[in-house]
């Protein structure tokens, strides 16, 4: 009971426009994904770092489903990409042709250039076809035979897999994960959440009309904000000593890169401007060090079940975060 | 492997830490600061080590300031160093010190092995040997100078001998012990100054500092607490003596006892006199005055306190008295000048206490019980004190006539030559005045003895009736003219008072036949004369300014009755300066006694120190102590403001001066240094100055950011212990906590009136409670 109340408090501070605009996000897309706001908070704060997002769980759970959803709130464009083994890697960027008619090659713009990717099943395909996607997703921009091709904007890549079924896959390589911003897990949900889904029901995510809730030059515009948005010395120095205890624990294969403190740092700056603040708070580093670090640290140990493995990196992760005391 | 270095180089970036090669260079700076600080005050000695102190400063200098210099000496050379040393001291002390000046050798030896130890690379097993060769310097240094400033170097010392050997730990034991040249090879001082800074860690120093409170302020209570507990005597190392041997002074004495006593040439007693020109050319510590004399039956005579004295003795009870007191009645040379002195009287000597006179008063530590025998006029304890006795005299006098109330009470029949003795005076135990005037008078009980007694006074008196100090100078020169002085006798195996037989065969003696028969022949012809033990003269502690009074100083003499109520002193010995016969030097007089510089009178001088320092600084001392600190401070506080109003004046005086040529050429000087130094110190980016501060203290916390989030903790809190009903709005709490994330968290910008949002976070605490 005791600080449940408190979260008014993020309310009643004066909402700003990125605010206003989130919030508009955040209620459309939840007409159609139900009881999965903590999610929901997650992606679009994900997209508000400019971010991208790695989702994980078993099929069926309305990863897809989330992606065209917030694609489609979005005054933007949407494109799928099914990732399985023989997908090559022009498949996803695009090919040049020649064309008979301007006697030269062309370019003929892959899936990725859309304005929101979702990269379906990310690791049934091949690591060559896996890394086309580095550029891209660094820099927003494919390079094709000495041409530069500018993705859209805003981008973000969904990509999903499946952690269970782990036969004929290639696991995404570190430097690979270390690109997306986050990691999430759908979940199961709740059974009343679930009655819900089941009286509406729609089965195919085309089934769903949606209208376009926010510009994509509205998104653009929060997502440059998030460069304003204050971190004090202190919890920059909590971000640094979390980084430093992930490199010093002994159950890590290696620590946290400097990208993830800098992503940490990102998405603490996005949390806080999602929650109506011009300044990040330690409850920001708390509440992101999970989804934003956890994909990058990988056990020393062999385990043979990967949600084992990730239930002992956040464990160990939770630990951690115990040890150090929040700068109050 | 490259991962690793990467991991560790992010690690060594957030939370700095001094590897193991920086750790032996602090190691071996600490050892610098260690030498630096024990040789620092033998400067002040006065003997003959400058040439060792300016050597062993320039080398530990040089080593201090370019270290690297070390790695050019081969490792050979320095293993002999320290045997040469060593040689170096024998020869030292074989060709010019000599076993008197053993000490200023030793120190000498001891700055060459610091030196040596600082200088030359040293394994971690070494350090405490630093450590203790420095310590040795600095007590042996801080005794010979006796300077407040050891205070001050002890605490240092202690704070960097810590320090040392805390860093030894650190370094533990490696598998690798580093050598020599990975240690020294690439070392830069702004290198290493830069690694300080960052790894300087305040709360490590914090709790230095905390622990070395902690210590000085135990100590200190220590001293405080010390005279006042009375822990001297439960500290066994000061109490140490052996007791076992230690000569005693009786209440009889035979003909050989003071000089068995002589023959001990340890410390009996320590006077610590107000000055040093209180003490007359030579001093007489009376202890003990012997009346009756008897001769037992394997022929030895003895002087003793006659049994009927004791009537008038009195124990008394009490921890300070006056000779009124004590009912002794006042002399004519009455009491001594103002001023205190102290005696210690090593434990065993005596019950008896050493005086030399009359005394305004008398005090000592508790309470204890005296005997007081009155017409003697001395005092002694009730047993005798294991342990060292100090008590303080003031107003000391040191007379050589005492009077004697005792004999006057009746009419004295004087003896005249030619009378046979009395027969009465033989038999004692009759009456007490009687029989006391009687012992005073006692002879030999052989009437051959008596008979040759009466004849050598007589001849010695030439048939007259002389005053009694006539006869006595005189009887003095008969006995000088017969005797020589030794401290061996040999006396003839004969019949007979031993006395007598001395007097007789004219053979060479000691004090006590010459006391004994001038008390005999002074009785023979008619004068009550007594026998008084105790000690004559001293030798005066160069080190810490006292009168050492040894066992070999011990001395019997006489005092005889004046026929006018005063018992006046009478030394017959030769060696003795009797004052009726010794013409001493007017100059002399002033201050007579030997001057003991001795490596003896050094130890002995230790003891004194622990008493004077320690054990003796009461209540009155520590606040004397501490308003001598507290003048001394105002005389310092004056002098800096002096300092800085002359200097104040002398400027505004060149201000107001004429202003010519040389007086612009100095001031084109002055401005000259001033941007030289200005242009090179920005060229180098005032290296320095950021030494001098730690990094992370420089970084802190502003004020309105450390307060809010003060505050917004214990808001938090409030509101987590806060069970029942909010008497508070919601929507108020919320806007407040957010106010002060602001303040702790926010963009300094965004501050607005921090003031008014602590005043109401605090209003909200209060009513949450």
């Amino acid at each position: 009971m005791v600080l449940m109340f408190m979260s008014d408090a993020i309310r009643s501070a004066p909402v700003s426009d990125s605010r206003e605009i989130l919030l508009r996000l955040r209620s459309n897309i939840s007409h159609y994904i139900k009881g999965k706001d903590d999610v929901i908070d997650k992606v679009l704060i994900c997209l508000v770092a400019s971010g991208h997002l790695l989702i994980e769980d078993l099929p069926g759970l309305g990863k897809t489903t989330l992606a065209y959803c917030l694609a489609r709130s979005i005054d933007a464009s949407f494109s799928r990409i099914q990732f399985t083994s023989d997908l090559l890697p022009a498949d996803v960027i695009g090919v040049s042709v020649y064309d008979e008619s301007t006697r030269g090659f062309q370019f003929k713009k892959g899936p990725v250039f859309a304005n929101i990717v979702l990269a379906d099943e990310i690791n049934r395909t091949t690591p060559k076809t896996q890394s086309s996607l580095l550029e891209v997703m660094d820099r927003g921009k494919v390079s094709v035979d000495g041409e530069t091709y500018e993705v859209g904007s805003p981008f973000m890549v969904f990509a999903t897999q499946n952690p269970v079924d782990y036969g004929g896959t290639f696991p995404l390589p570190e430097s690979q994960l270390d690109r997306f911003l986050m990691r999430i897990h759908m979940g199961y949900p709740g059974e009343e959440q679930e009655l819900e889904v089941l009286r509406n029901s729609f089965l195919n995510y085309d089934d769903i009309s949606m209208e376009n809730v926010v510009g994509h030059e509205e998104i653009l515009a929060v997502q440059r904000r998030v460069w304003d948005v204050y971190v004090e010395d202190s919890i920059l120095e909590y971000i640094i000593k979390i980084a430093t205890a992930t490199r010093t624990e002994t159950e890590f294969k290696a620590g946290v890169s400097t990208r993830g403190s800098l992503s940490l740092k990102m998405a603490t700056q996005a949390r806080a401007l999602y929650y109506g603040r011009d300044f990040v708070l330690p409850e920001d580093v708390e509440a992101m060090v999970d989804p934003v670090l956890c994909h990058r640290l990988q056990l020393r140990r062999q385990t043979p079940d990967p949600l084992e493995e990730r239930k002992i990196a956040r464990n160990i992760l939770r630990s951690i975060m115990d040890s150090i005391p929040s700068p109050v | 492997m490259a991962e690793v270095e990467s991991l560790h180089a992010v690690r060594e970036r957030v939370l700095p830490q001094l590897n193991r090669i920086e750790l032996h260079q602090v190691n071996y700076f600490l050892g610098v600061m260690l030498a630096l600080l024990s040789l620092y005050p033998v400067a002040f000695l006065d003997s003959g080590v400058f040439l060792h102190y300016f050597f062993a400063l320039a080398v530990v200098g040089a080593g201090a300031v370019i270290p690297r210099w070390r790695l050019v000496i081969p490792a050979e050379l320095w293993r002999a160093i320290p045997l040469l040393i060593v040689l170096g001291f024998l020869v030292d002390l074989a060709v010019f010190a000599g076993v008197a000046g053993f000490l200023d050798a030793l120190i000498r030896l001891n700055i060459l092995l610091v030196c040596h130890r600082t200088v030359a690379f040293r394994k971690r097993r070494e350090d405490p040997q630093l450590i203790l060769l420095c310590l040795f310097l600095v007590i042996v240094v801080a005794v010979k100078i006796v300077s407040v400033f050891f205070v001050l170097q002890i605490m240092a010392f202690a704070a960097i001998a810590m320090g040392l050997l805390f860093n030894g730990n650190l370094l533990g034991n490696a598998e690798h012990e580093e050598g020599p040249r990975d240690i020294w090879e690439g070392f830069s001082w702004s290198h290493f100054l830069m690694r300080l800074r960052e790894c300087a860690d305040l709360r490590l120093f914090g709790l230095a500092g905390i622990l070395f409170v902690t210590i000085l302020s135990l100590s200190a209570g220590i001293f405080l607490l010390i005279p006042r507990l009375n822990l001297e005597n439960s500290i066994g190392f000061f109490g140490l003596r052996d007791t076992t041997s230690v000569s005693r002074f009786t209440e009889e004495v035979g003909l050989r006892d003071i000089t068995d006593i002589m023959t001990d040439h340890r410390t009996a007693l320590r006077i610590d006199p107000p000055s040093r020109h209180s003490i007359p050319s030579d001093p007489y510590w009376r202890m003990v005055v012997l009346d009756e004399y008897s001769v037992n039956r394997f022929g030895e005579s003895r002087f003793r306190i006659s049994r009927a004295l004791s009537r008038t003795t009195r124990r008394i009870n009490s921890n300070r008295f006056s000779p009124n007191d004590l009912d002794w009645e006042a002399n004519e040379q009455g009491m001594g000048p103002r001023g205190e002195w102290l005696f210690y009287l090593e434990g065993g000597v005596a019950q008896w206490l050493p005086l030399a006179g009359d005394f305004g008063s008398l005090r000592i530590r508790g309470t204890s019980q005296f005997n007081n025998v009155i017409p003697f006029r001395i005092l002694s304890q009730i047993g005798v004190n294991s342990q060292l006795f100090f008590y303080q005299v003031s107003g000391m006098a040191f007379q050589d006539r005492f009077y004697d109330p005792y004999m006057s009470i009746a009419d004295w029949p004087m003896v005249s030559p030619d009378s046979p003795p009395l027969p009465g005076m033989v038999a004692v135990e009759t009456e007490d005045s009687f029989s006391y005037r009687s012992s005073v008078l006692q002879l030999p009980q052989q009437r051959r003895d008596r008979e040759y007694l009466l004849e050598v006074a007589q001849e010695i008196s030439g048939g007259e009736t002389l005053p009694a100090e006539e006869f006595v100078n005189r009887a003095i020169r008969y006995l000088w003219d017969r005797h020589e002085y030794s401290l061996s006798s040999s006396l003839p195996a004969e019949r007979g008072d031993p006395i007598v037989r001395w007097l007789r065969n004219e053979v060479d003696g000691h004090c006590e036949y010459f006391a004994g028969a001038l008390i005999m022949l002074s009785r023979a012809a008619g004068y009550p004369a007594r026998m008084v033990t105790g000690f004559q003269g001293g030798t005066w502690n160069h080190y810490e300014n006292y009168l050492m009074v040894r066992f070999s100083d011990a001395h019997a003499w006489c005092e005889i009755y004046d026929g006018n109520g005063y018992w006046f002193r009478a030394d017959p010995t030769p060696s003795g300066g009797d004052e009726l016969l010794d013409g001493m030097d007017g100059d002399d007089s002033l201050f007579g006694v030997r001057i003991d510089a001795s490596w003896l009178a050094f130890l002995d001088s230790l003891r004194v120190q622990w008493y004077r320092r320690v054990v003796s600084f009461d209540g009155t001392a520590q606040t004397s102590m501490a308003e001598a600190i507290r003048e001394r401070m105002r005389i310092l506080r004056e002098g800096t403001e002096q300092g800085f109003a002359n200097i104040g004046t002398s400027v505004r005086d060149w201000l107001r001066g004429p202003w010519d040529g040389p007086r612009w050429i100095t001031l084109a000087t002055i401005l000259l240094v001033v941007t030289t130094v200005v242009f090179f110190g920005r060229r180098m980016g005032w290296r320095v100055v950021p030494y001098l501060v730690p990094q992370r203290a420089r970084k802190t916390l502003d004020p309105v950011r450390r307060q809010a989030g003060i505050l917004l903790r214990r808001l938090e809190r409030g509101i987590a212990d806060y069970d029942g009903d909010f008497s508070v709005p919601e929507p108020e709490l919320a806007s407040v906590r957010h106010e002060l994330r602001v303040l702790r968290f926010g963009h300094p910008e965004d501050r607005r009136s921090p003031g008014k949002v602590f005043v109401r976070t605090r209003i909200l605490l209060k009513r949450l409670r």
